[in-house]
């Protein structure tokens, strides 16, 4: 992994990821990676010379399906898909809506309430005090590879929405 | 101005609640009786025959569905961004969407079935209505009080109404109460001398009657837009505003969808010291996308508009007819 963390470019870190993909098609650190990524071109209009806007649609709904079938069950990857669908469920094709989203960061949560990114995602629910929010955030970006350790891009993307007031 | 008496006692104690709110600045107060669930007390209150009837004063002023049919009938529900609760079955007719999380209640119930302290202006979740502030004195109050819960400081049961603070503009009163925001500014849009008022005061102070700074460019476009051509031109969209109401509503119902919108990356602090607010932002941006005839009937977006002198990026999607925002960021 610390080849793909070394990657800047989210062009080259796609083609970098489905190529490691191919070799191990059911690896959940690069399925997770590759959701993000792929995401995050998409949501915030990245620049990608190899990739259309909507091939990487399908690429997202294909990582998705993969979701369903094989990792429904795992918590990172459940955290993740949920935090994407439940801010833009469109890409996730028409039968989704962003209740599913909302669902899945709840089920994550309820899986490991330990997990202050988790916790956080899911704030409005909990109706935490705002000593208790500024707290997780504490917690959140001083350690945040001990509740999520995928990458560069999804560090960086977290720790700038929790560190924006609301 | 009686007194709503409730069906529990304490010792030396029999607490009295009354509902007040005031539409806007110099407005004769009015007030309002009410059911625990927000159905309002027949014979009193506002009730009164050629009253002007103000729909917002329960649950944080959720609009009460009221009175739409021609023989005066209506549907008599309070209509939340997500759900519509039954006034006097004190329940939602749908299904709360987050059930999951609150299984200690039926998903129709209201407020966690607690009405005076609670409130659900969005059908979604559960707030409190208990603020740390001095209980108001009452002279027909038994106790001298307006309503008083032991521990608890104060319980106010009061419709949203405008805070004493000196710089709250009245019009903000309706700005808080409608997704659509901004009501002296969209009023005013279409009127030709508000327009050309602004422009002079924006010339000559450098912001506008909304204390909004502008551009020498910007007073123009706005002296321009005087002219009947310019106005017609403004006004060519091709989603109802209603749709895009429902679209703000549901961005700013969702603290996860603001952070991810606002987040330093997309460099929206000027525009937000600007527009004042986050929802003020929002506002803007929903706006103009309906103003920009761009947007497809369904399906993904992505769409350029220019705010307050930024060009700011827009990508979402149109889902069921409503614009929905996934992302924005000046470049």
């Amino acid at each position: 992994m610390e080849l793909i963390d070394g990657i800047d470019n989210i062009n080259d870190l796609l083609i970098a990821l489905k190529a490691k993909l191919i070799e191990e098609k059911f690896n959940k650190n690069l399925l997770i990676r590759e959701a993000f990524t792929l995401w995050y071109t998409l949501v915030e209009g990245e620049d990608c010379e190899n990739f259309s806007d909507d091939e990487i649609e399908n690429l997202l709904q294909n990582n998705f399906k993969t979701y369903q079938v094989h990792f429904s069950e795992d918590n990172d990857y459940t955290f993740i898909v949920g935090w994407m669908v439940s801010i833009t469920f469109w890409y996730f094709g028409s039968s989704i809506k962003e209740e599913y989203g909302s669902s899945l960061l709840i089920k994550a949560y309820q899986s490991n309430p330990k997990n202050s990114l988790f916790k956080w995602a899911i704030r409005d629910k909990l109706r935490l005090t705002n000593d208790d929010l500024n707290h997780l955030k504490i917690d959140i970006s001083v350690r945040f590879e001990q509740f999520y350790d995928y990458g560069v891009l999804i560090r960086e993307y977290f720790l700038d929405v929790i560190n924006t007031p609301h | 101005m009686g007194c709503l008496k409730l069906s529990y006692r304490e010792k030396n104690y029999e607490p009295c609640l009354k509902v007040a709110y005031k539409n806007f600045e110099n407005s004769p107060e009015k007030r309002s009786k009410y059911y625990p669930f927000g159905l309002t007390m027949a014979g009193i209150s506002s009730k009164a025959a050629g009253a002007i009837h103000n729909r917002r004063k329960f649950n944080e002023g959720t609009e009460l569905e009221s009175g739409e049919f021609s023989d005066g009938s209506g549907l008599e529900l309070y209509a939340t961004n997500f759900r519509s609760l039954d006034p006097q079955l004190g329940r939602f007719w749908q299904v709360d969407p987050f059930s999951d999380a609150s299984d200690n209640w039926t998903p129709y119930a209201y407020a966690n079935n607690n009405p005076i302290l609670l409130n659900d202006p969005y059908g979604l979740i559960s707030e409190s209505t208990v603020q740390p502030t001095p209980v108001p004195e009452c002279s027909d109050c038994p106790t001298g009080r307006m309503a008083e819960v032991k521990k608890l400081e104060t319980v106010v049961v009061t419709s949203k109404k405008p805070p004493s603070n000196s710089s709250y503009k009245w019009y903000q009163f309706f700005n808080d109460h409608n997704p659509g925001g901004d009501f002296l500014y969209e009023i005013n849009r279409w009127n030709p001398i508000a327009n050309l008022a602004n422009s002079i005061k924006t010339y000559a102070s450098g912001s506008d009657f909304y204390g909004v700074e502008q551009s020498n460019a910007e007073a123009t476009v706005q002296l321009a837009s005087v002219i009947p051509i310019a106005r017609v031109s403004s006004t060519v969209t091709n989603v109802s505003l209603a749709a895009i109401r429902q679209g703000i509503a549901k961005t700013l119902a969702t603290s996860n969808d603001l952070v991810h919108i606002f987040k330093s990356k997309h460099l929206f602090q000027p525009l937000l010291s600007k527009a004042g607010s986050e929802a003020n932002v929002i506002r803007r941006l929903y706006l103009s996308l309906g103003q920009s005839g761009q947007l497809p009937a369904s399906g993904n977006f992505k769409i350029a508009v220019n705010i307050y002198g930024y060009n700011v990026t827009i990508k979402g999607a149109v889902i069921d007819g409503i614009p929905r925002i996934g992302t924005s960021y000046i470049k």
